[in-house]
């Protein structure tokens, strides 16, 4: 049971290059931590899958095993465990996100995300 | 104990910091998802240690979270932190 969703998870992070694991979903965030991710990804305009963990509690679980990371959010990138809210954030603000778009050729919009390290500096 | 201090002592012991505040966040999240009326369920933690030199930033977080497991984390609902080495 626990190891097909590991597998599920696997598979989930290798057909998508940026998933987001998060409460809720990109149209309705149920969590403040979630929605700021949603926030960022959005508004670099990148494409990516949200996969809501309150609606199936398996993954909810599974995701924490397979990261070994406790919390939610929890985003993807290529298959590799980038980190939460804070580190999405902080990545972010330092064009650490930027460089690691760049790295696997994930599609994003530079202006915006020059924009948003300037408002936020 | 407050759920404060248990976070605070065990931060102190682990990572024997050159820089520690931990701050309880709850009272800005009441209402929210998670927020449980203990009025200890959000907290926010800035922490500077040498144990970070080195270190990506989700082996740092994954340091704290070891630290503060299984107890005091079982009660916080969310933790944010924000961990630096010391060079």
């Amino acid at each position: 049971m626990s190891e097909d969703i590991q597998n599920e998870i696997q598979q989930l992070v290798k057909d998508n290059d940026v998933v987001l694991f998060m409460k809720g979903n990109r149209g309705v965030p149920q969590c403040g931590f979630s929605s700021r991710v949603v926030s960022v990804l959005n508004y670099l305009e990148v494409t990516y899958s949200d996969v809501n963990v309150l609606e199936n509690p398996r993954i909810r679980e599974g995701v924490k095993q397979f990261s070994e990371w406790p919390t939610i959010p929890q985003l993807y990138v290529k298959g590799e465990f980038i980190g939460g809210c804070d580190i999405i954030t902080e990545m972010t603000l330092s064009g650490e996100l930027e460089t690691l778009f760049d790295n696997h050729s994930i599609t994003y919009s530079k202006e915006a995300s020059t924009r948003l390290r300037e408002h936020n500096s | 104990m407050t759920i404060q201090q248990q976070i605070e002592d065990r931060l102190q012991d682990a990572f024997r910091p050159q820089e520690l505040k931990v701050e309880n966040e709850s009272e800005h999240h009441r209402g929210h998802a998670g927020w449980d009326g203990s009025g200890e369920s959000h907290f926010r933690i800035v922490l500077c240690s040498e144990r970070f030199n080195g270190l990506t930033r989700v082996q740092r977080h994954r340091l704290v979270y070891q630290a503060l497991s299984p107890e005091p984390m079982n009660h916080i609902h969310a933790l944010q932190m924000e961990l630096t080495g010391t060079r």
